[in-house]
């Protein structure tokens, strides 16, 4: 026996007609009229919607290098530095977050090679990277005002460490809506607990449903995140089967009860809610079980190697999320890159975890013929000073630093902007936080100024007042 | 030198040029959108009316027209000739700005301006009129052009009226004025109220409104037994006296002042007495204190405690923790900005909570829209700034402040530290723990190895010299593991014992394995407790006894390592052995002084507050632009000028004014606080406010749908003596609180989201209630007040799971008590809208997705309070009626009509059916679970 002939068999005065038996409990979602439907998607701040402009990009994938790798050291060649090993910085030095323990100019301790048909520089840190210099795009004058973690990641996030605002993947969300319902459209891969936590994937003000989605948190083993990747996605009482019996009762019940307040929509987007997290339990556990790739893929992220077995794990599974049409996807490689001491020793293990892994992403989107249209982005919170601390290692550096972006209809193989000689300011084209921001919005097809938010009587964009499109990284 | 004279020339033809035409709005756009930012951003720093750095101001209209008249942007026809152009071009001389050349396409939009004849939109109209042209006698307001008449006919701002109940149609339908003031807008709109609720629905709605929990079976009950006209106010009299209502309405308090229990930002440490703060709310809405004493005592109870004759006592240094618990940026390595951030928070949570006033944007420039200068934020950020939140200046923590007589919490602090202070000397010549955590380091991998090893020996016979040799084993460490194991008796070594030759090589590796897991968690214990010894002092708390790993849990590394004759354990006496005779000599010394200290440590903990103190007095002036480097006129420490238009007479304001600025917040005069508590209280049970935007009666907020109602219930709300519980009963015994939610499709069109309050507004749960009444019906909830579920201090560690707010589920408290780190909220209030726990939030918007399906499909929580209650249903009865009965009261507050039970009844019998290995129990947690998770039950009507 199935609901349907349970319920038809309740007595009339039940007051459950057989209307609100065709459109709810026995036929499901599918049956729902048309109607409905787009009156759901009017409402709905997760419907996909019609960007700004031609967007170069679908979806953001950002590999976040928590603690601040170093830019001199990776993607921004300094000879300077060479020639003036250990001599004093000849600029005054601006605040610093280590003040008094800084020492003399410290060259790069790893050798720069040029590589692909581009040329493009990238150190002997990561030399798998350096194997897909001609997908890169390297901005090398990056600047924000953090000194410190908690600033600079807020900061790189939501744009602002004195205020809670919505963070950046919640914007993009925000603006282009998503088209798979079926998953968050906003997820963050073990994201930092520390330095903003959750602030930094927090929807803000914008509504609740575009604030990511954390799977798993930056102290926890990949083992234990794949039980339960999302809270509260696994039923562990009851067989898909019978959940979906007790859900035909619950919106059985829900039925009847909105018959006694037919004008309230807000019943019948609650009764859909249900449905939708019925589905997105089923989905979602297929999206995160990542055993079926083949032995060869599993080996391109380095996932048969421990050391790369969690950030290979991370990629990959971005790679399936990307597939599966999440719009924002954060893999972050917890708190390891901040080198006050041992730069050498400890960038090397570092970037030992997370160099198979990115260029195993990056080959694999393009072989899928994903990297078209994703906008993948390699960043830290800052970079690190060209002066020593502790002799041998650097303090944090927001005046001047690298990052890279990738696919997307950006310029490949390429450098922009630069840092004065030290490496200390940016220099040349400068891209502040905001301008970045205005950047990627404008490379999903956003333009910053107009994705507006009003709340507490004013229009709040990502950008506040400021921002600038570097078009100049545009293909 | 030419340029000097082209600049006389070019002055008269601009000015004249200028005063001809005033600049339309599509100029005046190109202005603001080609010039003004530029100017804003990166030449007011040095181009403003402090500094005219080169004789130029950019920082205002006004500015920008004498720059204009100077010939500074020189021509329309040829833009590049312009001095502006040169500058940044970067090609003459002057090159600006000083950091750098500034992106092309940043240049082509001054390019643009300058070609479109350099617009700059008409000054600030000068008919303003200052405050002290009024005949109030208040000291003149030095703010150009800031209050116009029309600000202070602004409905916000006027006195507050005393408005009389209108005349109305229906004279039955009035038990109390709030009734006519609403009658009267719905006749005006051609409504009518809807009929009574049912008094099971009126129970329902008026025990979550002021418990947060719903009603028993038996409230339920004698509620509809009792037939007296009296009846629904006892109700309302056992409600208002039950704890629980200080929980639900000091709840909304915290959200309205921002509480969480740590500083969030970068570092997220604990604020580890802010529990007491929220202690102290509770309790003030229990006892109904008055709001202006609760206003007084929040914001500058530290000087009322002072004051013996006040008789406010250490209640009033809890009470800061208004101030005290905003967020803070402890890494901010910027000093002033830090100081002055937390100013900022307190300017917002004290306009936002108290005066409905958005007043934070007047830190860069004078509000857009509301009369509010930058010169009332430096005036309100002067008393902050004269107060102290951290202990040294910015560089210490934020302040804690003993709930003691002076001298206790030195003294406490003291022994602490003088016996921390040994323990750290004799640490310097030989940490014990480190030493014997090194030695067992060392032998963990072997452990394994040494137990096959020794089966050798005790049950083969062979020599122990002969295999210690062969397996390379320390001779002494494996001469203790025969010994342990020879023994043969201990519990912990059963299954050693039982192991067969095929399996004995694999349960010694177990054996090993075991205990890697035991030293794991012994040794992070270990290191939480001496860092919470360390921490715990300065913070009043002890840290309690050394850890001892549970010797039930993990018998084996208890036997092996803790116990004094285990193979692993290294005593005292031998760690001293390895040092030299005078090192020992003064460890064994240390080791005695540190005992005797030991001994007279104080053991009880000293109570303390998370507060403000009075500081030093700033002379405080205005920072233009926000920037701290920038400084303008000085200013007085007061409250904003708009305000201070109806005030008495001016008050001699002494140490940082806090004092005075209370008892000037909750005067008559001000119309604000009484209104914005109104119309809190008034949201409380209707959902939405008289205003719809509490934190905000600005300009850009919204407008009173019933002003005079809004104003009856402030002034009465004066005049009953600020008595919140009195509020309740005159809302709620009104015939608008108790009509049903009822209404039709003419009602629905007329006035689509009630703000007429023709019908009762249906809600959702807050999630504070749904997690509580889930517990309620399963009979977990656990109803112990006060006190905290977080014993730390500090932060934790990077990656450390202890910055997650503790898990809803993993207690049986009400919500309120559930500790917030600010950074890391728990899941489940995010995904029910609970805010930020940063930002003073009047009010949570609802929304609904299928996260939050997920948790009540999939959570444990549900799910066992689920099975409580089916378990308890199925106890208690026979008769399968009346547990469908019991299910729906529990769960819905109400009885099924005899289909619902039909139809639960038929399910219960049909999931069984269908499945074999679903048993009677678990068939009703199924039905008990459908009934939690609908519709009906999230939603009070």
């Amino acid at each position: 026996m199935d609901i349907r002939s349970l319920i038809t068999k309740a007595p009339a005065r039940s007051r459950l007609s057989r209307r609100a038996i065709l459109r709810g409990a026995a036929c499901g979602f599918g049956m729902m009229g048309l109607g409905s439907v787009l009156a759901e998607a009017d409402a709905d701040p997760l419907a996909p919607k019609i960007p700004n402009f031609l967007p170069r990009a679908k979806r953001v994938i950002f590999l976040f290098m928590h603690g601040g790798p170093s830019s001199i050291d990776t993607f921004d060649p300094k000879p300077y530095l060479d020639a003036n090993d250990g001599k004093p910085l000849p600029i005054q030095q601006p605040l610093t977050f280590a003040a008094g323990k800084t020492g003399g100019l410290m060259k790069s301790p790893w050798a720069f090679k040029q590589s692909g048909q581009s040329g493009l520089p990238i150190s002997d840190l990561l030399p798998k990277i350096r194997e897909c210099a001609d997908d890169l795009c390297v901005v090398r004058s990056m600047v924000g005002e953090g000194v410190d973690h908690g600033a600079a990641l807020l900061q790189t996030f939501t744009g602002t460490f004195t205020f809670t605002r919505p963070s950046m993947g919640s914007w993009v969300l925000f603006g282009l809506g998503t088209e798979n319902r079926n998953l968050p459209g906003y997820i963050t891969i073990k994201p930092a607990l520390s330095h903003g936590g959750a602030k930094n994937w927090s929807s803000g003000f914008l509504p609740g449903s575009v604030q990511g989605t954390a799977i798993g948190h930056a102290g926890m083993q990949v083992a234990d995140i794949q039980k339960e990747p999302i809270e509260y996605l696994v039923n562990q009482g009851l067989t898909r089967e019978q959940q979906r019996y007790e859900l035909d009762m619950i919106q059985a019940i829900n039925r009847k009860h909105h018959e006694l307040w037919k004008l309230d929509d807000e019943l019948e987007t609650r009764i859909q809610s249900f449905e939708m997290g019925f589905r997105m339990q089923a989905e979602a556990q297929k999206v995160f079980d990542v055993s079926g790739e083949s032995e060869a893929t599993k080996k391109l992220y380095g996932l048969d190697d421990p050391k790369t077995a969690d950030f290979g794990w991370q990629c990959l599974l971005a790679r399936r999320l990307a597939e599966a049409d999440v719009r924002f996807i954060q893999c972050t490689h917890s708190y390891k890159w901040d080198q006050h001491s041992d730069l050498f020793a400890k960038h090397n293990e570092n970037a030992a975890e997370v160099d198979k892994p990115i260029a195993g992403l990056l080959k694999d989107l393009k072989s899928r013929g994903l990297l078209k249209d994703t906008l993948v982005i390699w960043s830290g919170e800052f970079g690190r000073t060209p002066v020593s601390e502790s002799g041998n290692g650097r303090d944090h550096n927001p005046y001047g630093y690298s990052i890279w972006m990738a696919g997307g209809g950006l310029k490949a193989g390429f450098a922009y902007g630069a840092t004065d000689d030290f490496g200390y300011h940016a220099a040349e084209n400068r891209m502040h936080i905001h301008d970045f921001h205005a950047t990627v919005l404008a490379l999903v097809g956003l333009d910053h100024e107009k994705l507006t938010y009003r709340y507490s009587g004013r229009d709040f964009r990502l950008t506040d007042v400021a921002g600038t499109v570097h078009r100049g990284i545009f293909a | 030198m030419t340029s000097k004279i082209c600049f006389a020339a070019a002055a008269v033809l601009a000015a004249s040029s200028l005063r001809a035409q005033a600049p339309g709005a599509a100029q005046v756009e190109i202005f603001e959108k080609n010039a003004r930012p530029l100017f804003v951003e990166k030449c007011q720093g040095c181009h403003n009316q402090k500094l005219k750095s080169g004789g130029l101001d950019l920082s205002s209209v006004d500015g920008i027209r004498e720059a204009a008249g100077g010939g500074f942007f020189g021509s329309a026809s040829d833009p590049d000739k312009s001095i502006i152009l040169g500058a940044l071009g970067y090609e003459g001389r002057v090159k600006m700005p000083p950091q750098g050349k500034l992106p092309a396409e940043r240049i082509a939009a001054i390019r643009e301006w300058v070609a479109a004849g350099a617009p700059v939109p008409s000054p600030a109209p000068a008919s303003a009129t200052s405050a002290g042209d009024t005949s109030t006698g208040v000291r003149p307001v030095a703010i150009r052009g800031i209050i116009t008449e029309a600000d202070k006919n602004f409905w916000a701002f006027r006195a507050l009226g005393h408005p009389a109940p209108p005349d109305v149609a229906r004279k039955d339908w009035s038990a109390n004025p709030i009734d006519r003031f609403i009658h009267a807008g719905l006749e005006k709109n051609g409504l009518e109220p809807a009929p009574p609720a049912s008094r099971t629905t009126l129970l329902r709605r008026a025990t979550f409104d002021l418990t947060g929990l719903p009603p028993s079976e038996k409230e339920l009950n004698d509620f509809l037994a009792d037939k007296s006209p009296k009846a629904f106010e006892k109700v309302l009299d056992r409600l208002l006296a039950s704890p629980r209502y200080g929980e639900r309405w000091g709840r909304q308090w915290l959200d309205v002042m921002r509480y969480a229990d740590s500083t969030g930002s970068d570092e997220d440490h604990r604020y580890p007495h802010a529990w007491r703060y929220r202690d102290y709310v509770i309790q003030a809405f229990n006892d109904d204190m008055p709001y202006d004493q609760f206003v007084r005592e929040q914001l500058a109870g530290d000087i009322l405690a002072a004051d013996e004759k006040s008789g406010v006592g250490y209640r009033g240094i809890v009470a800061t923790g208004f101030l005290a618990l905003g967020k803070k940026a402890l890494a901010q390595k910027d000093l002033p900005l830090k100081r002055y951030d937390v100013v900022d928070d307190q300017i917002d949570v004290t306009s936002k909570a108290l005066l409905g006033l958005t007043v934070t944007c007047a830190r860069c420039h004078d509000h857009k829209f509301d009369p509010i200068a930058t010169k009332d934020y430096y005036a309100m950020a002067a008393m902050f700034a004269s107060t102290l939140s951290y202990a040294k200046g910015e560089t210490g923590d934020p302040i804690q402040t003993p709930l003691a007589p002076a001298g206790q919490f030195e003294t406490f602090r003291k022994r602490w530290s003088d016996f921390l202070d040994v323990e750290r000397r004799i640490e310097k010549i030989i940490d014990f723990d480190k030493d014997s955590k090194k030695e067992r380091d060392r032998q963990e991998g072997l452990i394994a190895a040494s137990m096959l090893a020794a089966y050798r020996v005790y049950a083969k016979g062979e020599a122990i010299a002969q295999v210690a040799a062969d397996t390379k084993l320390d001779a002494q460490h494996f001469r203790h593991w025969v010994e342990y194991l020879t023994a043969q008796t201990q519990p912990e070594l059963a299954k050693w014992r039982a192991a067969s030759d095929a399996n004995r090589a694999q349960t010694a590796r177990e054996y090993e394995e075991d205990f890697h897991r035991s030293a794991y968690q012994y040794d992070q214990d270990l290191t939480w407790w001496k860092e919470a010894r360390q921490a715990f002092p300065s913070a009043g708390k002890v840290a309690g006894p050394r850890p001892r790993t549970d010797k039930a849990q993990n018998p084996f590394f208890h036997a092996t390592f803790i116990a004094d004759d285990g193979p692993l354990h290294r005593s005292q006496d031998d760690q001293i052995a390895t040092l030299t005779a005078e090192q020992a000599a003064e460890v064994r010394k240390l080791l005695a002084q540190s005992a005797e200290f030991e001994r007279a440590l104080p053991r009880a903990e000293v109570p303390m507050a998370c507060a403000v103190k009075e500081g030093e007095t700033v002379e405080q002036k205005v920072f233009l632009r926000g920037d701290y480097h920038s400084l303008g006129d000085p200013v007085e420490r007061t409250g904003p000028a708009i305000l201070r238009l109806n005030a008495p007479e001016e008050t001699v304001v002494t140490k940082s004014g806090r004092l005075e600025f209370a008892d000037w917040i909750v005067d008559p005069h001000n119309p604000l606080p009484a209104r914005v508590m109104a119309n809190r209280i008034w949201q409380g049970h209707f959902g939405d406010g008289i205003v719809r935007t509490p934190d905000n009666f600005g300009k850009l907020g919204d407008r009173p749908s019933n002003p005079e109602l809004l104003d009856y219930l402030a002034r009465q709300f004066m005049e009953d003596g600020w008595s919140i519980k009195k509020m309740h009963r005159l809302v709620m015994l009104s015939k608008t609180y108790q009509m049903s939610a009822e209404y039709d499709l003419a009602k629905k069109e007329k006035d689509p989201e009630d703000r007429l309050v023709s019908r009762f507004p249906k809600r959702r749960l807050s999630i504070e209630e749904i997690r509580d009444t889930f517990l309620a019906i399963g009979g977990d909830l656990d109803l112990t007040m006060g006190g905290t579920l977080d014993p730390g201090v500090g932060t934790d560690g990077e990656t450390s799971a202890s910055r997650i707010s503790m898990n809803p589920e993993s207690t049986n408290r009400r919500s309120i008590y559930l500790p917030l780190r600010r950074s890391n909220l728990p899941t489940l209030y995010t995904l029910f809208d609970f805010g930020d726990a940063t930002s003073p939030e009047g009010k949570r918007s609802p929304t609904t997705v299928a996260t939050q399906a997920l948790f009540v499909m999939n959570s444990p929580l549900v799910d066992r309070e689920a099975k409580v209650l089916a378990d308890r249903v199925l106890a208690r009865n026979k008769k399968d009626a009346r547990r469908i009965e019991e299910v729906y009261i529990a769960v819905l507050d109400r009885r099924p009509d005899p289909g619902e039970i039909d139809t639960g009844l038929t399910y219960i019998q049909s999931i069984r059916r269908r499945w074999k290995d679903i048993g009677e129990e678990k068939a009703w947690l199924s039905f008990c679970h459908a009934l939690m998770a609908s519709n009906e039950f999230i939603y009070v009507y």
